[in-house]
């Protein structure tokens, strides 16, 4: 698009421009990147991606939780540790979003969804510590505790949760055992058995009844051939 | 198309980092942001990327200071490689100038580098544009993959399987490390500023 007509665009040397353009851009690239002070001392430009592209994992885990997202998340907080391996309290964290992004990759679907709120908090929580470099450490403590609290809380309700499931289908277990049996006191390995044997059975008896329906099917239609038979015969 | 305003002495160039997905079209965008972003004083956008997958598109405008006194800005865009975002891509596509083909160079992608070429020659006749009149240079990427004993394709093979018709300029490039990113984009940016002689 050329705006302003008065002056013809073929007046530009183009060529010349582009000489122009390619020698600013030497300028530019071959400089060696300059880095100002505070990027010097806080080692930002290293850090700093790494959390965003955290982040943009973070959202994505959010909508569809697959292994390959998981396992870049546990992939960056790895690289995250080796850099903040003399921060404690950012290493608490950064471990409390491993747990929780390996308890998602473990439970996929079924994960509660109060990890992802967890891990949310946990990781901006993280942001924030790493943002505020002057925070006072009764604040930063403050927050761990917190994030700490929350995800204890979380914890014992998965293991009282998993424990509850274990003991109804204990409970299940125990009760077909005595639709089957007839005796409470049967061990674990014979119950099983007699489950096994159960379904076989089960799996025979379906088998015979469907045979025995086809084979009656098939002689109902034989005798009404004949009955259809015998009529014409008759009517003829 | 490029927006020359000769009022104002200004002159934006659009180049769109085109290639099959997960080729390394962002990768060159942000290494060029991250190495370079004092002196091209600008910040990078990226529109709603999905993980480390681009959606939409991503954005890096900079300005090249005043030459022959003319502003010059460089804008430069990537599309969403995955075949499903077409739409997204033509779109992006419309008013660009140069064009740098980013090619995966495993050999695993060959099939995915010359239907993306296709792609883009056909989205390219949507804007009445042809493939062999625009500014377009080719990046063979991800050469940094020899360390890692992954099967590449060789550079002669990937000009053979896209460059053949075209005679484009060609780089092989590593984007994560950054070889040869600046030198495509010093190419593809004089490239455009030299064809705008014929709009």
């Amino acid at each position: 698009m050329i705006k302003d007509m008065n002056t013809p665009a073929k007046k530009i040397d183009f060529d010349g421009l582009a000489n122009q353009v390619a020698k600013r851009l030497d300028e530019i690239f071959e400089l060696p990147a300059v880095r100002s002070k505070k990027q010097v001392q806080s080692d930002n430009n290293v850090i700093l991606p790494r959390l965003d592209k955290l982040h943009k994992i973070l959202l994505s885990i959010e909508f569809r939780d697959t292994d390959e997202l998981s396992a870049k998340y546990l992939k960056q907080l790895e690289y995250l540790k080796r850099i903040f391996k003399n921060d404690k309290n950012l290493c608490t964290l950064i471990n409390l979003q491993n747990n929780l992004c390996t308890y998602i990759m473990t439970y996929r679907k079924n994960s509660n969804p109060f990890a992802f709120k967890i891990l949310r908090t946990s990781f901006n929580s993280m942001c924030d510590i790493f943002y505020a470099k002057n925070m006072k450490k009764n604040d930063r403590l403050k927050i761990i505790n917190k994030e700490i609290n929350q995800y204890n809380r979380f914890h014992r309700f998965v293991k009282n949760r998993s424990a509850a499931k274990k003991r109804k289908q204990a409970k299940r277990l125990l009760g077909r055992e005595k639709n089957i049996s007839g005796d409470p006191k049967i061990t674990g390995q014979k119950s099983d058995q007699i489950i096994r044997e159960s379904l076989i059975v089960g799996f025979f008896i379906k088998k015979a009844t469907s045979d025995i329906k086809s084979y009656i099917r098939a002689e109902l239609n034989k005798l009404r051939h004949e009955l259809r038979v015998n009529t014409t015969i008759k009517r003829g | 198309m490029a927006f020359i305003n000769l009022k104002t002495k200004e002159i934006k160039i659009k180049i769109v980092y085109y290639g099959p997905g997960q080729s390394g079209k962002t990768t060159n965008l942000i290494y060029i942001y991250s190495k370079f972003r004092n002196q091209i004083r600008s910040k990078m956008i990226s529109i709603d990327t999905f993980g480390d997958r681009t959606i939409f598109f991503d954005f890096l405008p900079f300005n090249l200071g005043q030459l022959n006194g003319f502003k010059i800005m460089v804008q430069l865009y990537t599309v969403p490689g995955q075949a499903r975002y077409r739409a997204t891509r033509e779109l992006v596509l419309r008013g660009a100038d140069g064009v740098v083909f980013v090619a995966d160079m495993s050999k695993a992608k060959r099939k995915e580098n010359i239907v993306s070429l296709k792609d883009l020659h056909h989205n390219l006749m949507k804007y009445n544009k042809r493939i062999l009149n625009i500014p377009l240079v080719f990046q063979f990427n991800k050469l940094d993959l020899v360390k890692k004993n992954m099967p590449l394709l060789s550079t002669k093979r990937l000009d053979r399987d896209l460059n053949s018709k075209l005679k484009r300029p060609y780089f092989t490039a590593s984007a994560l490390k950054g070889y040869n990113v600046a030198s495509t984009l010093k190419k593809i940016t004089s490239m455009t500023i030299s064809s705008l002689k014929n709009d």
